[in-house]
């Protein structure tokens, strides 16, 4: 996993979802459409970036840049068929971890791993 | 000549893909099933414009052991009655529901030519086919056969055999599970589904046998240990779960720390292994990090590689972070 210094900013944990605030979007990031940054496997649950945001990828590193505000949620993801829950500011119906605001600024999100010993590699948590 | 998409052109290409996946899994979702006026058309088109042969007539089939079964039948007709691997009343079922959807013309040809099946296109088709699409769309390709072939294979059509007179089409399955990099995988069910009832079982992408995910609970530490197939051990690794597999081996905590995040809160990890070490992972143990979530309480272990010997620095090696840049400013 590739490790970048980070001396100061922002570091946050929702579950199995982690995050950290960057001083600029790296080099080459794409545009990219606003999806849930995890989907848990047995409850429809999602961990979903909603407010004033830019999605962006990178050498499959996701980052959003908050133009405002946003919320890190934990929801239904049936929810997020509304479109407009995508741009909402509000906190909505927590599943099972609070909401996390994040004020103006570029933020890089992974999942957590674990380690498979039979396949010699790292995989993302599935909650 | 294009040099460099334009950004309106990149949008137009991850546009298309994200068409292309969601046509198949919004189809499975949905249990749609093939779009039989679609494929209707497109197999029309095929044989009449292309080979210019008489439309065939077209058998719908529920899964695709039913479809091969299906043509199984029709091929063993013609050899010998009772030389077949399935049941008789199985086979006589399928044949006598094959024998009323088909005319004569058709079963004696398709059993004449049942080695002489041919490929015109199907659901694999849609990784190319999406590709040229994309460039369909921004006006690099243009070719009605293209176009007619496009909407033949959105016909989501999961799999086709085309004989002389007569096609036999496969209904798309109506349930798929897949873990995060887009692999089959389930470890509480079956991972495909076909309307039939016909399912099957995928761990990260490799198949395994039923019983390793239906019968998980009979798994126990014997039949774990003198398991020769590392497939199957892998899958029950993967269908027990970390708990599951720790419950089942037994380990002990080899170090404990505590961390102090940037907010104040104290989080404790511990860094457990078995006692025991297995060659089908280089006579190495077992190793977890067990840690407690701040919103739910609840207990999670994450398999971390065996040479760690400290708690933190395992827990550090699951994320983007360093063992010194482990702490948060917000944790939920």
């Amino acid at each position: 996993m590739k490790k970048e210094k980070v001396s100061t900013g922002i570091k946050f944990h929702q579950g199995d979802v982690q995050g950290r605030s960057l001083s600029e979007l790296p080099q080459g990031a794409v545009r990219t459409e606003n999806t849930p940054l995890a989907l848990g496997e047995k409850h429809g649950h999602a961990h979903v970036v909603t407010g004033d945001v830019e999605r962006y990828t990178v050498d499959r590193r996701v980052i959003f840049f908050v133009k405002t505000q946003a919320i890190l949620q934990h929801i239904n993801l049936s929810l997020m068929e509304n479109k407009k829950n995508w741009e909402t500011t509000e906190v909505l119906p927590v599943a099972d971890h609070k909401p996390i605001t994040l004020d103006r600024g570029y933020y890089e999100f992974c999942i957590q791993n674990e380690y498979n010993p039979y396949r010699k590699v790292f995989e993302k948590v599935r909650d | 000549m294009l040099k460099e998409l334009t950004d309106k052109q990149k949008e137009i290409m991850y546009q298309t893909r994200d068409e292309w996946i969601n046509l198949f899994f919004d189809n499975v979702k949905n249990q749609k099933g093939i779009d039989k006026p679609l494929f209707e058309a497109g197999i029309s088109w095929v044989y009449t414009e292309i080979l210019k042969k008489a439309s065939p007539k077209i058998v719908y089939c529920d899964s695709w052991a039913n479809c091969l079964l299906t043509i199984a039948t029709l091929k063993d007709e013609e050899q010998s009655p009772c030389n077949v691997s399935v049941g008789d009343s199985v086979r006589d079922s399928v044949r006598d529901s094959v024998r009323a959807s088909v005319g004569d013309s058709v079963w004696y040809s398709v059993k004449q030519l049942f080695n002489q099946c041919s490929y015109y296109g199907d659901i694999s088709d849609f990784g190319w086919v999406a590709h040229y699409d994309f460039f369909s769309r921004i006006g690099i390709v243009k070719n009605k056969n293209f176009e007619k072939y496009k909407s033949f294979i959105k016909s989501c059509t999961f799999a086709i055999y085309p004989y002389e007179n007569c096609v036999f089409a496969v209904q798309p399955p109506i349930y798929i599970e897949r873990n995060a990099a887009g692999r089959l995988h389930s470890t509480t069910a079956a991972a495909v589904k076909f309307r039939d009832g016909t399912s099957y079982h995928f761990i990260n992408g490799r198949s395994i046998p039923a019983w390793v995910v239906e019968k998980k609970d009979t798994i126990t530490k014997e039949m774990f240990l003198n398991e020769r197939n590392a497939e199957i051990k892998g899958a029950m690794y993967a269908v027990l779960g970390q708990q599951g597999i720790m419950n089942l081996l037994g380990a002990e905590v080899v170090d404990i720390k505590q961390i102090a995040h940037a907010n104040g809160e104290k989080e404790t990890v511990e860094l457990l292994k078995t006692c025991d070490t297995f060659p089908e992972i280089d006579n190495q143990p077992f190793a977890w990090v067990k840690v407690i979530c701040p919103s739910t309480g609840t207990n999670y272990l994450l398999g971390v590689e065996p040479s760690h010997t400290d708690a933190k620095a395992a827990l550090a090696s699951l994320s983007m972070f360093t063992e010194n840049e482990y702490s948060f400013n917000y944790r939920t």
